[in-house]
């Protein structure tokens, strides 16, 4: 009985393992690119010769790969400000990648609690639940968000507050659903026989076998969260300059577009690049997870 | 159709039109500090703050100031911007027709390209043509339409000099902006079309029309794409949100008339009874389409009891 557990979950591992070799690829691919970013964003601004606000007004407006008096090369190029377009393009990855994952974990978090306690409790409960999710996807999150940061002030902690705020529905709906099936299979009537309570069930009997959905979603949640936030930053109602986003940066490149379409160009591939690996991770593991679409591979 | 589904489906509906209208009208109080300050900004006299305060109704009780703007919704006034000395009403539907037409030929992009395609790879399902089918479909919907929009300037308008940066006006003008707006719901559509291909193709009716020696082609386009079009036209219609959030952005950077950069403009200046009718409207817009995707959902699909 003991060692029964530990074999199940070894048993797991080895059919996690299996799948991903035969059908990770994708999830693997989307991940690694991720991470690569995600490292970068961590590193790149303390070991460039660079500050990330350092004006060198002589130095203004070179070209990709142009390197200084100095041998110091500018691999992005140099902005208006004779700042560097590498070092401001990884420093604005921080600000960007934090914002969207710990926006999406905190979405993931409530809708995920929201979701199946509606689902699983059901009645008047889930009725309200339901209800404040219909009314918030009335609303296109894109503006919901803009006027939300307008009127709350954009702020890091608001950022982060707002996209949680307009995330946690899609969470919410993707448990409800998975709860709703799930409540009725064996393994928890007979775990509801056995005395287990409410907690118990839906927390340790519900979530697991619900979990691979929410992380699909999850993925894709931090694609749509970078692109709004960038959006946000570029229509100058983000985070505000001197300090980089992905999205101010775009706004300062969009006027001198026509002598420095670097300053513009680089922020916005980066964006493309991490939004298109969490859509490609989000596909992998989808494929790996959901039986219908292995079939349909 | 099942009248009790509708009934039921339209009171669920009325229900959340009168709390969306709620929530619009209470979004400018729950923010801490004053609405009429925060419009006229911290320089203004407090003369002029007074004024504002009394114009809107803000001094009034809130159940009242509600009435006013409920009962302005339903004739249409949705009272006057600060900024422009305008009714609110008037700027709207000045801005409406920029964007539909936005969309609309956005849309249409998205359709001509997105369903065939998807067509192709639902066939030839693990195929290249499928392949190449999903990176594009990935690259559409991980591309923000804005900055997409200022690389196509930079290209066809500063390089070239081929098309106008922004602005509207003939067929030129609409080339650039739609361009740049059309990736994200063309790879939706993409998407969404394979998929029920692959679905519809795996029935029996499909079968048996092979077998019984139609062209492939004939199969295809008379029995699959009839059965397929139905959730193309239901997700794409529930996605309308999220390509309204990407003219929002798109509009600004081609000065494109409409009412995202009317949006954006308004809420920039704090123009707060422009920025509140714009989204009470675009919430109305999604909840009534909503409805009568439900609606065509239920009418054609049989399976759908409630």
């Amino acid at each position: 009985m003991i060692g029964e557990p530990e074999a199940t979950t070894l048993s797991r591992l080895h059919e996690s393992v299996r799948v991903l070799r035969e059908r990770g690829g994708f999830a693997i691919l989307g991940l690694t690119v991720l991470g690569l970013i995600v490292v970068g964003a961590i590193i790149i601004p303390g070991i460039s010769p660079f500050d990330v606000n350092n004006q060198v007004l002589t130095e203004r407006l070179n070209p990709p790969g142009w390197t200084n008096d100095a041998g110091q090369t500018h691999w992005f190029g140099t902005d208006s400000l004779g700042r560097d377009v590498f070092t401001r393009a990884f420093v604005g990855a921080r600000y960007s990648l934090a914002i969207s994952f710990s926006a999406v974990a905190g979405a993931l978090l409530i809708g995920t609690i929201a979701g199946l306690a509606a689902g699983y409790l059901g009645g008047g409960f889930d009725n309200v639940i339901m209800r404040i999710v219909d009314l918030q996807l009335a609303f296109p999150v894109m503006l919901l968000s803009l006027v939300l940061v307008a009127l709350l002030g954009a702020n890091l902690f608001n950022l982060v507050i707002v996209f949680v705020l307009t995330g946690w529905p899609i969470f919410a709906r993707t448990i409800r659903a998975s709860a709703l099936t799930l409540r009725q299979r064996g393994f928890v009537e007979s775990a509801r026989g056995l005395g287990a309570g409410r907690f118990r069930i839906m927390f340790r009997y519900i979530l697991p076998n619900a979990l691979g959905p929410l992380i699909v979603v999850a993925t894709f949640e931090v694609a749509k969260v970078l692109i709004f936030e960038s959006s946000l930053s570029f229509l100058s109602l983000g985070i505000q300059p001197p300090t980089p986003t992905w999205g101010n940066m775009m706004s300062e490149g969009r006027s001198i577009l026509a002598v420095a379409w670097w300053v513009t160009f680089f922020p916005g591939i980066m964006l493309v690049l991490a939004a298109a690996s969490s859509n490609i991770a989000g596909d992998g593991i989808n494929a790996m997870v959901d039986p219908q679409v292995r079939r349909a591979r | 159709m099942n009248r009790r589904y509708v009934l039921r489906r339209l009171v669920h509906g009325i229900l959340i039109l009168w709390l969306v209208t709620v929530t619009v009208f209470m979004m400018i109080h729950i923010v801490p500090g004053d609405p009429a300050r925060m419009m006229l900004g911290d320089r203004a006299r407090e003369h002029d703050v007074e004024e504002l305060r009394t114009k809107l109704g803000l001094d009034r009780p809130l159940p009242e100031q509600y009435i006013v703007f409920a009962s302005g919704i339903v004739v249409g006034d949705f009272g006057e911007s600060i900024r422009a000395q305008r009714p609110v009403s008037e700027l709207v539907s000045t801005a409406l027709p920029a964007t539909l037409l936005l969309l609309g030929s956005s849309l249409l992009l998205a359709f001509t390209v997105g369903i065939p395609l998807g067509v192709l790879a639902g066939v030839h399902r693990g195929g290249i043509a499928d392949k190449l089918a999903l990176v594009l479909s990935l690259i559409g919907q991980s591309v923000a339409p804005f900055w997409l929009g200022l690389m196509l300037i930079s290209f066809f308008s500063v390089k070239l000099g081929i098309l106008p940066t922004s602005g509207i006006g003939g067929f030129r003008h609409l080339v650039l902006p739609v361009l740049a707006l059309a990736p994200t719901a063309m790879g939706m559509v993409l998407r969404v079309t394979r998929v029920s291909v692959i679905e519809v193709m795996n029935e029996n009716y499909i079968r048996t029309a092979v077998s019984k020696g139609m062209h492939p082609i004939t199969v295809v386009w008379k029995h699959c794409m009839k059965n397929a079009s139905i959730p193309i036209v239901t997700v794409v219609g529930l996605q309308i949100g999220s390509l309204l959030g990407g003219a929002i952005v798109t509009e600004t950077v081609f000065a494109w008339p409409g009412i995202g950069r009317l949006a954006v403009n308004s809420l920039i200046q704090r123009d707060w009874p422009v920025v509140r009718t714009v989204v009470l409207l675009s919430a109305i817009t999604l909840v009534i389409m909503n409805f009568l995707i439900d609606m065509t959902y239920a009418a054609i699909d049989k399976r759908v009891k409630f």
